[in-house]
């Protein structure tokens, strides 16, 4: 007792040296992860080109200094469908009508041979449209950045559109979200005037709720802002509806049935075991 | 115990599942019921031992796929805890979500180990590879002589180094080991002239018919041309999704031209057996309800593939869900350890 007491007096320094080393670590981790002052709501733009050619654009106001390329997608208010299982990242499978259903398809569907289709990751940087060589989930989004996502093979950018274009020129949060039709594209983007060839798409016809206007060869730029904001989203299709969390809140009864039958398979198997053992020895 | 093929039909109706569905569940019931069948089986092999050590290394894939993925996906409405977003890959919402997945990925991991360690038990190899087809036969006797190799080798080294402790020599450092090397190669050396004179002595390669030079040349140009075909029937068939058609049609057509090649190939071999494996009864009823289980699970999977897939993130509920039909068959799956016979009845028979 009196050694162990002893031995604790000898160590007390160096664990109070090591708790004040580990807790400056951390504050200075704290520190630099946030910012000495809130600079008000940061926006960013999100620009979305479905198989048909529709482009649909988004303002997303936030307020922490950087968020990831996943949130942006996430707070645009489109219906969107992860999927997280690879553990490595997150893949985008679906964005309103366009893409595939996981897990009850792959989420590469359409991108299973030569005519690969899935949603191809832009950000603007200078002025341009760039292939994100990072995947949403790692890309970081500050104040003034510009996403763009298009259904095709990863060779087409979506139509250059400007910040003010997309928000509006009043800074003030939650305007109303306009959609804009495609400005004549300016030299590096000359593919995307012609409208994507219509490619082998489960559901042509991309999201008649969210009233896009096809894009036209020499398409005049006209700024109309259409408020979509009450618009109601399309529903999810069929096939989720059976793990649908929903659908499990609401009848958690018939889930409660299956659990009880694993229980007894469990039960089952174990005394099965059991009985094994006894005969074995 | 049972016959080497009633096993591998048993291996392929279990890692079906394992391979199609992540759900915890599902994994669960095949996870115990091949435990089951393990705690049976390895108390008649002298595998065992190694397996067991095996299986316990095993369960350390808990400790790293669980915080992997709860640090590295950051996605699910349940959330734990948040770590700064400035910190690289790992800053985030750690959420339940993820720590489910990464425990059913590590349930899976441990349930494929856990079957091979079965099959592995209690199978004997010499007996599985009787079982190489008879145009294969060349790769099989390769097969067994280097399964063999390993333990001989294991053993004449452990005989070295007795030896050269007799004679008073000490193993210290790698300098010391070259009076182990240098024995070792010389009689592995030996070892092989002395396999090599065996197997001219019984004849080895006599066995084969021999054919006219034209038609092996043709049967040589035949197998090149079946194999270039199946290589490009696959691409075709995977990767242009409007060529399908084609791509299957090649696929088909070279495996049939294959399969005809290997047959005639095969009946040059003349086989005699000295011992035949026996077929019992509970061979033929483990053989039908392997085979019963691998088709149901294969059909579940091509009619309702939600059936077997487990996605635990948002918009699906983490809970997985069960279907007790599907359950049960795979309950099936501890079959081997109900019809296996008893040590009384073991004795009995051999």
């Amino acid at each position: 007792m009196l050694r162990f007491a002893h031995y604790v007096s000898r160590i007390t320094p160096y664990v109070s040296r090591i708790t004040h080393h580990v807790l400056l670590v951390c504050g200075l981790l704290i520190f630099s992860a946030t910012p000495l002052y809130a600079q008000g709501p940061h926006r960013a733009g999100l620009v979305v080109q479905f198989s048909d050619g529709t482009v649909v654009t988004r303002c997303v106001t936030f307020a922490e200094d950087e968020i990831s390329g996943e949130d942006v997608l996430r707070r645009s208010g489109l219906t969107v469908i992860f999927d997280h299982t690879s553990g490595l990242g997150t893949r985008v499978c679906k964005i309103e009508t366009d893409g595939c259903d996981v897990p009850a398809e792959d989420c590469w569907c359409q991108c299973q041979g030569s005519p690969c289709l899935y949603w191809n990751y832009f950000y603007i940087a200078d002025g341009v449209w760039r292939y994100s060589g990072l995947g949403c989930g790692s890309r970081t989004v500050r104040d003034g950045g510009i996403e763009g996502w298009v259904w095709g093979n990863g060779r087409t950018p979506p139509p250059l559109i400007s910040l003010d274009d997309i928000c509006g020129t009043s800074t003030a949060a939650n305007t109303p979200i306009p959609t804009v039709p495609a400005p004549p594209s300016p030299t590096p983007l000359e593919a995307s005037t012609t409208a994507p060839p219509s490619p082998t798409a489960s559901e042509p016809g991309a999201s008649p709720a969210l009233s896009p206007t096809a894009l036209a060869p020499g398409a005049t730029f006209t700024p109309r802002t259409v408020s979509t904001s009450g618009q109601p989203s399309p529903t999810p299709p069929d096939s989720r509806t059976p793990f649908n969390d929903e659908a499990t809140t609401t009848a958690p009864s018939a889930n409660l049935g299956g659990y009880a039958a694993f229980a007894v398979i469990v039960l089952v198997l174990s005394g099965l075991g059991l009985y094994l053992r006894k005969r074995m020895s | 115990m049972f016959h080497p093929i009633a096993w591998l039909l048993w291996l392929g109706a279990a890692v079906l599942p394992v391979m199609l569905s992540q759900n915890p569940l599902y994994l669960a019931i095949v996870c115990l019921a091949a435990g089951i069948v393990y705690a049976v089986v390895r108390q008649t092999s002298p595998l065992a031992q190694s397996w067991s050590s095996f299986l316990k290394l095993g369960l350390t894939l808990i400790a790293f796929t669980v915080p992997l993925n709860a640090l590295s996906v950051h996605a699910g409405r349940l959330v734990l805890f948040t770590l700064p977003r400035a910190w690289p890959l790992v800053g985030g919402p750690i959420t339940v979500e993820a720590v489910v997945f990464g425990a059913s990925k590590a349930l899976s991991l441990f349930t494929l180990l856990l079957l091979f360690a079965v099959f592995n038990c209690a199978v004997d190899q010499a007996r599985l590879l009787r079982w190489t087809p008879a145009f294969l036969f060349e790769a099989g006797l390769i097969t067994s002589i280097a399964l063999t190799f390993v333990p001989q080798t294991l053993r004449s080294a452990q005989e070295i180094r007795e030896a050269q402790a007799i004679r008073g020599h000490r193993f210290h450092g790698v300098r010391d080991l070259l009076p182990l090397f240098v024995p070792l190669l010389t009689s592995g050396l030996e070892r092989a002239v002395q396999l090599a004179e065996s197997m001219e002595a019984r004849g080895f390669g006599g066995s084969l018919e021999p054919l006219n030079p034209r038609r092996e040349v043709l049967i040589k140009i035949a197998t090149a041309m079946a194999l270039l075909g199946l290589v490009s029937g696959f691409f075709t068939a995977t990767y242009f999704r409007d060529q399908q058609m084609l791509g299957w049609a090649l696929l088909t057509l070279s495996l049939t031209a294959l399969a005809l090649v290997f047959r005639i190939q095969g009946q040059r071999v003349r086989r005699t057996r000295y011992r035949h494996g026996v077929w019992r009864r509970r061979d033929t009823a483990l053989a039908a309800i392997s085979v019963g289980l691998a088709v149901t699970v294969f059909l579940v999977r091509v009619c309702a593939r939600t059936a077997l897939t487990y996605y635990p993130y948002p918009p699906f509920s983490p809970r997985p869900p069960f279907n007790p039909l599907l359950g049960s068959v795979l309950a099936l799956l501890a079959t081997p350890a109900v019809l296996a016979p008893t040590r009384r009845e073991q004795a009995t028979s051999e």
